[in-house]
C-alpha cells in the first residue's frame, strides 16, 4: 500500500533529482500553493526557480462537515515550479506518475484544456487539467502573467491534488478512508487525523464566523500591507495581502458579500497583490 | 505535334507536433490551414490538385496532392514613371527616375521600353517571370503559412520567445521525399514525427511521453505511417469511427454535435467503453444524471427509447486489452462519486419544503443595496399581481410561480450543478404536489435565456420571466450599474431582449413604457432613469430592424415600440412598409403633411373654438379631423385623404393671420392634427426617395 506519506516522500525525491528545491508550507493560510510566496514571487522576474512543496489550502466554502467524501475546506496541493519550463515538462510529469505507482500505459491520461486564472492575485495561465482514467488529478498550467505583470521566462507550474491521488492509487470511495500511515500494520487514516477539525472549521466558516468582526480586519489587513508596500517591505507585505484573501473567503462563505460587491473586493486585494509584485521587481528583479 | 507528357508533380505535407490544443480550436485552426494554402498557392503562383487537413490534439497537419513542379510563368506589363522625368532626350541617356524603376523591377535598364499611354509617353516594362521550382518557394511559403495563424489563444514557453496556441515541439515538410527546409519559432523542419504518446515508446527515457520517433520518407506515406504508430490523423474519418461505435452501444448522435467533435480532439486512437453505474440513481430526474455525465465527464448517456439506463459510453484514448477494464473501472468511479453526490443532495434537498427554501431566501444577497433575493422574489409578486389585473389574467398560478421560482437557488443540487437551476425547482414542485402549470411555470421561468431558445407556452412562466428581467434591469439601472461598450457583466441586454421577444411573440397587450412604470413603484425611481430610456430605445431599435424594418422607419416607429403594446407597433410599422410599396406617391402626400405640420405646430394652451374659423377648409379639415381620430393608424388610405385636405388647407390658409385670435385658434388646430399623425409614427424621421 502507497500510504499518503509515501505519495509525498515519491514526489518530493523525484523532483528533488530533477533539480528541485523542496521546500515547506507556507505558514499562512492560503486558497492554493500558487499563493505561496515560492510561487507568486518567485515566478517573476528572470531568476530561474525550481521549487517543490506540499501547500495546505483552504477554501471555506467548500467545506461539507465531514459529510461528503469528495469536499474539504481544507486539503493538500503538492505543487512544483519550474522557471523556464523545461521542454520536456510533460514527459517529466508523466515520469513522476510512474514513481508513485501509476503507469501510463495501463490507464487513460489526458491534458484537457483548462485555463487557470486568479483574479484575485492578477494572475493566469494556460493549460489543462489532467485526467488520469476520467478522475482530474493534476492542474498544469504556463503562467503568462502575475500580479499584473507579464512573464518571461515562463513557469510551469504542475498541482497534484494529493487526496485525489491518493484516493485513486489506494481505491478509496471517501477521502477520510485514505491511509496516511502504515507504521508495521497500525494504519491511521485521513479522517483520524482531520475529520474533527474538517467539521469545527465548517462550523466557524458557516456559523460562528463574525462578519460585522472579519469585515474590520480586512479593511486592517489591507491597511497594513498597503502602508507595507509603501516601504518596500514586498514579503510582510504579501503575508497580509494574504490574510486579506483568506479573510474574503471567509466572509464570501458566509454569503455575507453580494455579487456586484464580490468584484470590488477581489479588485482591493489584486491591488495588493499588483503592488507586492511590483515592489518584489523593483527590489530584486531589476534587470 | 508530341504526346503531352503527364506534367510531374509534388505531394506536399507539413505536419505542426504541439502539446494538447484545446478542442474548440482545432476545426477553426484546420479550415485556416485550407483557406490560407489556397490563398498563398495563388500569391505564389503554385497549382495544386487537392488540399486535405487533418488534425488530432497533437498536430496539425496539410497535405496537397498535385502540386505543379514550376511556379506558373506570367507576363508582366509594368508601368513606370512619365518618360519627361526619366529619359533625357538631350544626353540620350537614362535619369535617376528611369534608373530607380529598373533597379526596383530588378532588371536592366536596357530592357525598358516608352509607351505612350493616354496621350503622355511613360517607361514600362515587359518581361515575362519565369516560374521558380516550386520547391524553392515552399518554404517561404509554408513558412508564411504558419506564421499567419490566428491564434484565439496565445501562450508562450520555456524562455519566452515564441507565442503560440500550445509549445510547439516539431514540424515536419514534406515534398515527396525531400524535407522542404525552413524554420518556425526556432524550430527546423525535418522528416520526423511521433507516434501515440503512450501506445507507442520512445526509447528516450528523458521523452517518455512522446511516442516513438517515426521516420516519414516520403509525404505519400504520412496517414499510413501514422496508422502503423496508432495515430488516426484523419479527423474526419476518426469522428466518423467514433459515431459508428457510440451508435453500435446504443447512443444516438448527431454529427455536429458539439461534444462528439470535442471527444473527437480529445483522442488519436480512440475506443467506446461503456461502463455502469447503480440501477437506483436512475431513478433522479434525468437531467441531473445527463448533467453530470456531459457537462464534467464527456460521457454519452445511453438510452433505451426514451429512458435513461444505466449504462453510460466513454469516448476513452490508449485504450489496449490489458487497461481496457482498468479504465472502464476508473471511469466508472469517477462518474459514480458524482452521481453519490448529486443524489444525496437530491435526497435531502427534496425532504424540504419550497415555502421553507423561499423564506431561506433572505440569506441571499441579490445585488448590492437591492437587498435579498427574497426582497425580489416579493417585488415580482407584487409586480406580476398588477400586471395579471392590466392583462385580465387569472393570476393565483402565475403568482404561486413566481413565489417558489426561485427556491431552488438555496438547493445543494444547484450550487453543484448551476445549469439546473429552474429544472430541480420544478422536480422539487412536482414531488410536493405543486399544481403542473406551476411546475411547468419553474421550470421555463428563466426562458428566453439567449437569442437561440424559445419564449416559453405557458402564461405562468411568461408573466414570470417579464417580471424577473424587467426587475433586473430597473433595479441594476438603479444602482448605477449599467452596461457600458463590452461590458455588460449582468447580461442587462440579454434580459432586455427576452422582455422584447416576450411581449412581441406572445402579443402581450401592454406596452414596454408601463411595465418600466409597473416596477418603478416597487424599485423606484432613481437618477439613472434617462440612461435606461436611451438604453432601452437603442436596443429597440436594434430589435426593429432585426425584425427586417428599415432603419429610417424603426425610428419613426420608436415612439410607438415604446408607449404601445409591442406586437401592434411592429404590425403598424410593417403596415407602413407596405403602404409606401404600393402607393408611394399616397404615402410621400402623408408624410409631407405630416412634417409640414410639425414644423409649423407651436404649443398654445386651450381648446379649439370652431366659432373662431374664417375659412370654409378650416371647418372641412376639423370635421375630417374629428371623424379620423378614431381610426386605427392601419387605416392609412383615411390619412391620405385627410393629408390631400391638410395640403389644401395650407394652400388656402395662412396659419399666422394678423388677427392674434385667429391665429391661436389655428396653432391649436395644427397641434390637434399632429397628435393623430404622431399616433401612427414620427413622419418626420422617415426619409421619402420621390416616388
Amino acid at each position: 500500500m502507497i500510504t499518503f506519506q509515501d505519495i509525498i516522500f515519491k514526489l518530493q525525491q523525484f523532483w528533488h533529482n530533477q533539480g528541485c528545491i523542496v521546500l515547506f508550507p507556507y505558514d499562512t493560510e492560503k486558497g492554493a500553493g500558487t499563493m505561496s510566496p515560492h510561487t507568486f514571487l518567485k515566478v517573476l522576474g528572470k531568476t530561474p526557480w525550481n521549487t517543490a512543496y506540499v501547500e495546505p489550502s483552504r477554501r471555506p466554502t467548500d467545506g461539507r462537515f465531514a459529510e461528503n467524501p469528495n469536499r474539504l475546506q481544507h486539503y493538500f496541493q503538492f505543487q512544483v515550479i519550474m522557471k523556464p519550463s523545461p521542454k520536456n515538462i510533460q514527459d517529466i510529469y508523466i515520469s513522476s506518475l510512474k514513481e508513485i505507482g501509476i503507469q501510463a500505459q495501463d490507464h487513460d491520461i489526458r491534458f484537457v484544456e483548462d485555463n487557470w486564472e486568479s483574479p484575485n492575485l492578477g494572475a493566469w495561465g494556460v493549460g489543462w487539467e489532467v485526467w488520469l482514467d476520467g478522475m482530474e488529478v493534476t492542474q498544469f498550467t504556463y503562467f503568462q502573467q502575475c500580479g499584473g505583470i507579464d512573464l518571461s521566462p515562463i513557469s510551469v507550474e504542475i498541482t497534484y491534488g494529493l487526496e485525489r491521488l491518493a484516493m485513486f492509487i489506494q481505491e478509496k470511495n471517501s477521502v477520510y478512508d485514505i491511509v496516511w500511515q502504515d507504521f508495521s500494520g497500525k494504519r491511521t487514516t485521513y479522517g483520524d487525523i482531520y475529520t474533527n477539525s474538517e467539521i469545527e472549521n465548517c462550523q466557524y466558516n458557516f456559523e460562528d464566523a463574525d462578519t460585522t468582526r472579519l469585515l474590520k480586519l480586512f479593511q486592517e489587513y489591507e491597511k497594513e500591507s498597503q502602508q507595507l508596500i509603501g516601504k518596500h517591505r514586498v514579503f510582510t507585505a504579501y503575508d497580509y495581502c494574504l490574510k486579506c484573501s483568506h479573510t474574503f473567503n471567509l466572509l464570501d462563505a458566509k454569503g455575507a458579500i453580494a455579487v456586484n460587491e464580490r468584484m470590488q473586493y477581489i479588485l482591493r486585494i489584486r491591488k495588493l497583490a499588483k503592488g507586492c509584485a511590483s515592489s518584489y521587481m523593483e527590489s530584486y528583479e531589476k534587470a | 505535334m508530341k504526346k503531352p507528357k503527364p506534367i510531374p508533380t509534388h505531394m506536399v505535407l507539413m505536419e505542426l507536433g504541439v502539446e494538447e490544443v484545446p478542442a474548440r480550436f482545432m476545426v477553426n485552426s484546420l479550415n485556416y490551414l485550407d483557406c490560407q494554402f489556397k490563398t498563398l498557392a495563388e500569391k505564389y503562383r503554385v497549382s495544386f490538385e487537392n488540399v486535405t487537413v487533418l488534425g488530432t490534439y497533437r498536430r496539425l497537419a496539410i497535405e496537397v496532392d498535385g502540386v505543379s513542379k514550376y511556379q506558373k510563368t506570367v507576363r508582366q506589363h509594368i508601368k513606370g514613371p512619365p518618360k519627361r522625368i526619366a529619359w533625357s532626350e538631350d544626353k540620350n541617356e537614362w535619369l535617376p527616375a528611369g534608373l530607380g524603376f529598373a533597379k526596383k523591377q530588378e532588371c536592366n535598364p536596357n530592357e525598358l521600353r516608352i509607351e505612350n499611354i493616354d496621350g503622355t509617353d511613360y517607361v514600362v516594362l515587359d518581361r515575362e517571370l519565369k516560374g521558380k521550382e516550386t520547391i524553392q518557394i515552399l518554404p517561404e511559403l509554408l513558412t508564411e503559412l504558419l506564421s499567419q495563424m490566428p491564434l484565439p489563444i496565445a501562450m508562450k514557453w520555456g524562455e519566452g520567445a515564441h507565442t503560440f496556441m500550445r509549445a510547439v515541439h516539431w514540424i515536419v515538410a514534406l515534398a515527396d521525399k525531400s524535407i522542404i527546409p525552413f524554420e518556425f519559432l526556432s524550430i527546423p523542419s525535418g522528416c520526423t514525427s511521433f507516434g501515440h504518446r503512450f501506445l507507442t515508446t520512445n526509447p528516450d527515457k528523458t521523452h517518455c511521453a512522446s511516442g516513438s520517433p517515426i521516420t516519414i520518407n516520403d509525404a505519400h506515406d504520412y496517414q499510413t505511417k501514422l496508422l502503423d504508430h496508432f495515430v488516426r490523423v484523419n479527423h474526419v474519418a476518426r469522428q466518423l469511427d467514433i459515431q459508428r461505435a457510440l451508435e453500435k452501444h446504443g447512443v444516438s448522435v448527431d454529427s455536429h454535435s458539439e461534444l462528439l467533435n470535442e471527444v473527437n480532439f480529445l483522442t488519436e486512437w480512440p475506443t467506446v467503453i461503456v461502463g455502469t453505474f447503480p440501477v437506483n440513481y436512475c431513478k433522479m430526474p434525468a437531467a441531473f444524471i445527463i448533467e453530470c455525465m456531459k457537462h464534467h465527464q464527456k460521457y454519452f448517456p445511453i438510452r433505451s427509447g426514451d429512458q435513461l439506463t444505466n449504462q453510460f459510453a466513454v469516448v476513452a484514448e490508449n485504450v489496449t486489452d490489458t487497461n481496457r477494464d482498468i479504465i472502464r473501472r476508473g471511469n466508472e468511479r469517477v462518474l459514480n462519486a458524482r452521481l453519490a453526490d448529486v443524489h444525496f443532495f437530491w435526497e435531502q434537498d427534496k425532504k424540504i419544503n419550497l415555502e421553507k427554501r423561499v423564506l431561506e431566501l433572505d440569506k441571499m444577497n441579490y445585488q448590492r443595496n437591492a437587498g435579498t433575493i427574497k426582497d425580489k422574489v416579493l417585488r415580482m409578486t407584487a409586480i406580476a399581481t398588477e400586471m395579471c389585473e392590466y392583462l385580465s389574467l387569472d393570476s393565483p398560478t402565475i403568482l404561486r410561480t413566481i413565489y417558489l421560482a426561485k427556491a431552488d437557488l438555496m438547493t445543494q443540487i444547484v450550487g453543484e450543478l448551476s445549469d439546473l437551476q429552474g429544472y430541480a425547482g420544478a422536480r422539487i414542485a412536482e414531488s410536493q404536489g405543486e399544481p403542473s402549470k406551476v411546475v411547468e411555470g419553474i421550470l421555463n421561468h428563466y426562458q428566453p435565456i439567449n437569442s437561440q431558445s424559445k419564449v416559453p407556452v405557458s402564461e405562468e412562466a411568461v408573466i414570470a420571466s417579464l417580471v424577473d428581467k424587467w426587475d433586473g434591469i430597473v433595479i441594476h439601472f438603479r444602482e448605477g450599474l449599467i452596461p457600458t461598450g463590452s461590458q455588460d457583466p449582468f447580461s442587462l441586454r440579454r434580459s432586455l431582449i427576452g422582455c422584447f421577444r416576450l411581449l412581441y411573440e406572445k402579443n402581450l397587450k401592454i406596452s414596454i413604457k408601463s411595465c418600466i412604470e409597473m416596477v418603478k413603484k416597487h424599485v423606484g425611481s432613481s437618477e439613472h432613469d434617462k440612461e435606461l430610456e436611451d438604453f432601452v430605445a437603442q436596443r429597440l431599435i436594434t430589435f426593429l430592424t432585426d425584425k427586417g424594418i428599415r432603419y429610417d422607419i424603426a425610428q419613426a416607429f420608436l415612439m410607438p415600440a415604446w408607449s404601445q403594446p409591442l406586437a401592434e407597433a411592429i404590425d403598424s410599422a410593417n403596415n407602413w412598409v407596405e403602404y409606401e410599396k404600393n402607393v408611394p406617391e399616397k404615402a410621400k402626400l402623408i408624410v409631407e403633411s405630416a412634417v409640414r405640420i410639425k414644423r409649423l405646430s407651436q404649443s398654445v394652451k386651450g381648446t379649439v373654438e370652431p366659432k373662431y374659423f374664417d375659412q370654409k377648409i378650416e371647418n372641412t379639415v376639423w370635421k375630417e379631423y374629428k371623424k379620423i381620430k378614431s381610426y386605427s393608424c392601419f387605416e392609412l388610405d383615411a390619412f391620405w385623404q385627410f393629408s390631400k385636405s391638410v395640403e389644401e388647407y395650407f394652400d388656402q390658409i395662412l396659419i399666422m393671420h394678423e388677427n392674434e385670435t385667429i391665429k391661436k385658434n389655428r396653432l391649436k388646430c395644427l397641434q390637434n392634427y399632429l397628435k393623430v399623425y404622431e399616433n401612427i409614427c414620427e413622419f418626420d424621421k422617415l426619409v421619402i426617395s420621390s416616388p
